[in-house]
């Protein structure tokens, strides 16, 4: 401790000091938070033109922008909300619907051929491509809630403090926080497609294992019936990338190009029926967590849990684990990873179970030396596995963080030799450069 | 006031002005307050660092560290007359910038925000690339800041963090010298005792399990 908070001779008063471990503190949240990337700078500056467009901030002699002249033109043919757009709103936004008009329930009807756009007085503009269907359910004060059945939306938010976007597509929940890109949802297919733009959102439905972030240049496709989800970049073509769901974002160096998709890892048991009572009639628990129906896995099993972890399939197991992670039952995810490795061991699904029971140590913030063991077994276990990429970079980025660059060298010489393109051969190359 | 040896770890994380810099605030000032087209993008470029990164370091890790930074913009645009003197522009941007923190941080302990992010579902923007325990370890930190009064945690991370001198940092609070000195031995003595104490930070680490062969 280096604290001094005394009168000095010349009276000249200086502070404290603080402590090591709180001046080690400081000094990272120093250099790692504040710094403002070219591209946010960028986005900054458009989103700052678009709300001077607004004129929320003129004092008396107003800018000359092109955009608010352009915003004035803009054919309003529905203006549903009485609100100010100079207010910060407590009102709802008001909106218009540009080349189509508000139907009954909200639903957005296009006008003809045309590609109706919902423009918001905030400067948000939502527009669906030909042959979507979407509908408004919501407006308020800070944003606003559409669903989109079945089609393609461009979505470019104004990013303001404390604005609420919600974008439903099929299943998928998507949260926006001032952003533009494309989402587009196929019932036919079960398929969504997302590709930013620009800024954040979280994606949050089957197979994503919470709110998934999304940063600009990336593209999210998932497909909850073939149990995968695509991270990737948006110039990276490559539709054979999936990533693991429970990964954490990629690091920026590298596009997501894990290995290989999720198998249908085959039980090692399988019972002749279904030992646990399946979440909907006729509907395995495997079937409800492709249908996003998690909450009905967990409640069933906990109906009866020692039962159920006591009777259920390996793939029942697997289904329940991942449905307690998107709940964010950890407690429950773990035990049934528990039994899956006691009751079906030296299955496949046993050594995912190592992996994600790593996934979760790591996910508790302190639990790395857990991890490390599991993700070790797991690659001693299935050296070939789904997941052997994401467990070795894993392990890698764990092994520098526990024990410092020397002792994940060779873990990050495997992984460059093994998985060239993985999701961490920059930062295995970056280790591996320390030298 | 920077006297001792032991602050010599502190850096101005913004550079001050130089004279050409001042100049150049000068011209952008008086562009600003006579409603010139193009003078707030060129505000933006040239104090959206210093903002992002004032707003950044004293909220924490925060997905809405953008929003506060557009609002502290708009605002600036919408004040811009009470500039008294157009040369002290960046000083005027700082001291907007720690106003609207300072009240964004007051509305935050107002509603017991206690959660990192607003929603608490995003994973917080500034984080996402940070190792797990960077990550956690400045969670921790952000929390325990949370324990403080407004203008402690202010003047402590515009210190320590920000490495502001506690003459800028009196200037932008609009307190004084001595406010600044007693609000930042309370706050440096409180956060040194929370962090010591902490039993979720730095906790032991056992020695490395042997690593089998592969």
């Amino acid at each position: 401790m280096s604290r001094l908070d005394d009168e000095r001779p010349d009276g000249d008063w200086e502070p404290a000091d603080l402590s090591p471990r709180a001046g080690a503190l400081t000094d990272l949240a120093r250099k790692s938070l504040g710094q403002i990337s070219p591209a946010e700078q960028a986005r900054g500056r458009d989103t700052l033109r678009a709300r001077l467009a607004f004129g929320r901030w003129r004092t008396g002699r107003p800018f000359a922008y092109v955009l608010l002249g352009a915003a004035a033109a803009t054919a309003v043919v529905a203006l549903v909300s009485r609100a100010g757009v100079h207010e910060e709103a407590a009102a709802p936004l008001a909106y218009g619907i540009e080349g189509g008009a508000l139907g009954p329930g909200g639903v957005i009807e296009a006008r003809g051929a045309t590609e109706p756009a919902v423009r918001f007085a905030d400067g948000t503009v939502i527009t669906l491509a030909k042959g979507t269907q979407g509908r408004i359910n919501s407006v308020d004060g800070r944003g606003a809630h559409l669903s989109i059945a079945e089609g393609t939306a461009s979505v470019n938010v104004v990013p303001k403090p404390h604005a609420r976007w919600r974008i439903d597509a099929g299943p998928f929940t998507i949260n926006v926080h001032g952003t533009v890109f494309t989402a587009a949802w196929s019932p036919a297919t079960g398929r969504l497609d997302v590709r930013m733009e620009r800024g954040l959102i979280s994606v949050e439905g089957p197979l994503t294992g919470g709110p998934l972030a999304l940063r600009a240049g990336q593209r999210l496709t998932v497909v909850p019936r073939e149990s995968r989800v695509i991270l990737a970049r948006l110039d990276d073509s490559d539709d054979d990338a999936p990533v693991n769901p429970t990964a954490p974002a990629a690091p920026s160096e590298a596009a997501t190009t894990a290995p290989s998709e999720r198998p249908a890892a085959p039980a090692a048991v399988a019972p002749a029926r279904p030992a646990v009572r399946p979440a909907r009639p006729g509907r395995t628990w495997g079937a409800s967590l492709a249908a996003g129906d998690f909450a009905s896995i967990v409640d069933d099993a906990e109906r009866d849990l020692p039962r159920a972890l006591a009777s259920a399939s390996s793939d029942d197991l697997a289904a329940l684990a991942d449905a307690a992670r998107y709940r964010r039952r950890d407690d429950l995810a773990r035990r049934a990873l528990t039994v899956q490795r006691r009751r079906f061991a030296d299955s496949p699904r046993a050594a995912d179970a190592a992996f994600f029971l790593g996934r979760l140590d790591e996910n508790d913030g302190g639990g790395l030396i857990h991890a490390l063991r599991w993700y070790d077994r797991y690659l001693d276990e299935a050296p070939s596995g789904s997941y052997a990429a994401e467990a070795l970079g894993r392990e890698m980025i764990a092994l520098r963080e526990l024990y410092g660059a020397a002792r994940a060298r060779d873990v990050a010489d495997e992984y460059v030799r093994r998985f060239p393109r993985g999701s961490y051969a920059g930062a295995a190359r970056a280790l591996r450069g320390e030298r | 006031m920077l006297h001792s040896s032991r602050n010599a770890h502190l850096r101005l994380v913004t550079p001050p002005p130089t004279g050409s810099d001042e100049a150049a605030d000068v011209d952008l000032a008086r562009a600003l307050m006579a409603g010139t087209p193009g003078a707030p993008e060129l505000a933006w470029d040239r104090y959206a660092p210093l903002v992002h990164g004032i707003v950044g370091r004293a909220l924490g890790p925060d997905a809405e560290v953008e929003d506060v930074t557009q609002e502290i913009f708009c605002r600036l645009f919408a004040r811009i007359r009470t500039l008294r003197k157009p040369e002290a522009l960046r000083s005027f941007v700082v001291s907007f910038a720690v106003r609207i923190v300072k009240w964004e941080l007051r509305r935050r302990r107002a509603r017991r925000w206690l959660t990192l992010s607003e929603t608490g579902e995003v994973p917080d923007n500034q984080l996402l690339f940070m190792s797990v325990e960077n990550r956690y370890a400045l969670q921790r930190l952000y929390a325990l800041l949370n324990k403080l009064g407004t203008r402690e945690r202010l003047v402590l991370v515009l210190r320590h963090v920000e490495g502001m001198t506690l003459e800028e940092i009196a200037e932008a609070m609009e307190i004084s010298l001595a406010t600044v000195k007693r609000a930042l031995r309370r706050a440096s003595t409180r956060l040194s005792d929370l962090v010591d104490g902490d039993p979720k930070l730095g906790r032991p680490i056992g020695q490395p399990a042997p690593r089998s062969a592969k």
